[in-house]
């Protein structure tokens, strides 16, 4: 961001999605974590579509944090994700993390920490 | 004494004799008489002649002066509006060598200094009006982006979203053209930007146009990082802006327009950009490349540009002057439409570290660069060694899987109809539940 700071945009925000400000689909969260399928690109997608579809190859991220990589705002970023997500290219996927995978029942956080952990999560929301 | 007669005789000759000299004299003198007469009368017909001569001067010169009045001067006046009027030339030829000639001459160039110089005096006061209602336009208008970009970043509520966007595009049509205008009329391009990449101008520039979706752009540039400095990052922008605007208005909505970028074998970086329009008229290209050229600059009036005045190849002419890049636009584009050429020299790129400024996401990606073709090499062991007696066989190319480490490893479910309609079955009757009114709730 330190170029928007030091003046004005040379790339608008609507070139990103060309002009469309509605996402196709309302479920979708800011804090879902999306996932590349692996189809590939198709050629009527624009360099962010292949951009974002390449980051999330690696590996999921929500759609925050995707908009904040690419240095694209959040709508923005939500408006394109369920595109790809209506052409297969991306899927929402529930994060696992180890902690919370079946077979690691043994060092599974506390009934506590997961509590505190929803709260903080509700807090950040409502702020 | 004499006798009469003698007298008589003697009286008789004397006054002969005088009447004979007598006679001569008249005579002489009626020579002398008639002489006079012939220079005097000779004198009268010369004096007569320069008179008519005179007569025919005065009248040639009124003539003249009339012709001056009546056809010259509004010739000239038209001429000096469009150059296909012709200038009338005299209307005596007689006068042609005469020293009164290069006074009519010389009243048809005051007349045309005075022309030109108050022309040059009005279109300046025009210039400075409009350039400086632009200039505050342009002002408000970047001050309305602002808004309107804090607006967007603030609020995600889709509705909005969508009419944001649109007064965003307004809006940034509204400021190329009173930009284009201000700089036609002398004006800097507006702010100055720090230096910003080649590939982002392209697409900033594309950004600011209505139907900028025909417009695509691929870049063929070796180095991604390369950028313009800042000094001629807007002006070039505002360049590509108008090539590019000419290109979407001479083709076909249904056309698209490419803006492609390569990096030349000198170091200069070149945008190309084809259109499959109409393409322009021999005259067209001639008028084009006299409003791009640099010499002209200072000769292109306000009011030469037409009405309404064709402003976007007299600023891309201002801007080459004052920045150094270059700009043809005399190519014939594939398609039979128009190509312009935007070079860049090398004196006005740089590089940028793209790890501490990325580049935009919008900005469009970098061509893979061309890579020999790879050919599979199946190693199988019941492979013969080529030893040159075997001919050539087409192998299926395996279908290569991309390596997928962080999907968690799920083995497939196994499809059993049985299952799935026990499954959607007891899916349906928990909607109907849900979905059904609490009665039973209320019943309780």
């Amino acid at each position: 961001m330190s170029r928007s700071s030091q003046g004005r945009r040379m790339i608008p925000s609507y070139l990103a999605t060309r002009g469309i400000g509605t996402p196709t689909r309302n479920t979708l969260h800011s804090l879902m974590a999306v996932v590349a399928t692996g189809l590939p690109p198709a050629p009527h997608h624009t360099p962010v579509h292949q951009r974002i579809i390449s980051l999330l190859t690696g590996g999921a991220l929500t759609v925050s944090e995707t908009a904040a990589y690419l240095r694209l705002q959040t709508s923005v970023c939500k408006v394109l994700v369920s595109q790809l997500i209506d052409g297969g290219h991306l899927q929402v996927r529930v994060p696992a993390p180890t902690a919370l995978l079946p077979d690691a029942g043994a060092d599974r956080p506390s009934k506590e920490l997961l509590e505190e952990v929803l709260s903080g999560l509700r807090a950040l929301r409502q702020h | 004494m004499t006798s009469i007669p003698e007298t008589a005789a003697v009286m008789l000759g004397a006054t002969t004799a005088a009447g004979a000299v007598a006679t001569a004299l008249l005579a002489r003198s009626r020579r002398a008489l008639v002489a006079r007469s012939t220079v005097q009368s000779e004198a009268l017909n010369a004096s007569q002649k320069r008179e008519q001569a005179l007569q025919d001067q005065i009248q040639q010169f009124g003539d003249e002066l009339q012709h001056l009045v009546a056809n010259r001067l509004p010739g000239l006046a038209l001429n000096l509006v469009s150059a296909h009027h012709p200038i009338p030339g005299l209307k005596h030829e007689a006068l042609a060598g005469t020293v009164y000639a290069p006074l009519y001459e010389a009243v048809l160039g005051h007349y045309s200094d005075t022309v030109a110089k108050e022309r040059r005096r009005i279109d300046a006061s025009a210039r400075a009006a409009l350039r400086g209602a632009c200039q505050d336009i342009q002002a408000l208008s970047y001050r309305l982006q602002t808004q309107v970009e804090g607006l967007q970043s603030d609020f995600d509520d889709p509705r909005l979203l969508d009419s944001l966007f649109k007064v965003d595009h307004l809006n940034e049509q509204a400021i190329r053209l009173v930009q284009k205008a201000a700089i036609v009329c002398g004006a800097w391009p507006g702010h100055v930007r720090p230096d910003t990449y080649v590939v982002e101008i392209v697409s900033g520039a594309s950004s600011r146009l209505h139907g900028y979706e025909r417009i695509k752009i691929s870049s063929r540039l070796l180095d991604s990082n390369l950028a313009v400095v800042g000094r001629a990052a807007e002006p070039i922008a505002v360049a590509l802006t108008e090539l590019m605007a000419n290109a979407l208005e001479h083709s076909r909505d249904d056309l698209a327009v490419e803006a492609g970028l390569i990096q030349t074998g000198n170091g200069s970086v070149c945008v190309i950009i084809d259109d499959a329009g109409t393409g322009m008229s021999a005259e067209a290209v001639r008028r084009g490349v006299r409003l791009l050229s640099v010499e002209e600059q200072q000769d292109t009036l306000l009011t030469e540009l037409g009405d309404p005045p064709a402003l976007g190849l007299a600023a891309i002419g201002r801007l080459v002057a004052d920045h150094g890049f270059q700009v043809s636009i005399d190519q014939v584009s594939p398609y039979n439409g128009v190509r312009a050429v935007l070079t860049i020299p090398p004196h006005l790129l740089t590089t940028i570290d793209e790890e501490k400024e990325p580049i935009s996401a919008m900005a469009p990606l970098p061509a893979a660069p061309p890579a020999a073709p790879q050919w599979p090499t199946p190693a199988g062991p019941d492979r013969t060694p080529d030893d040159g007696s075997d001919l050539p066989q087409r192998h299926r190319r395996a279908r290569t899987e991309p390596a997928r480490s962080d999907a968690p490893d799920v083995a497939p479910r196994e499809l059993n109809p049985e299952t799935a309609r026990d499954t959607w079955s007891q899916f349906q009757a928990g909607l109907a539940a849900g979905l059904a009114p609490n009665d039973s709730k209320e019943d309780q």
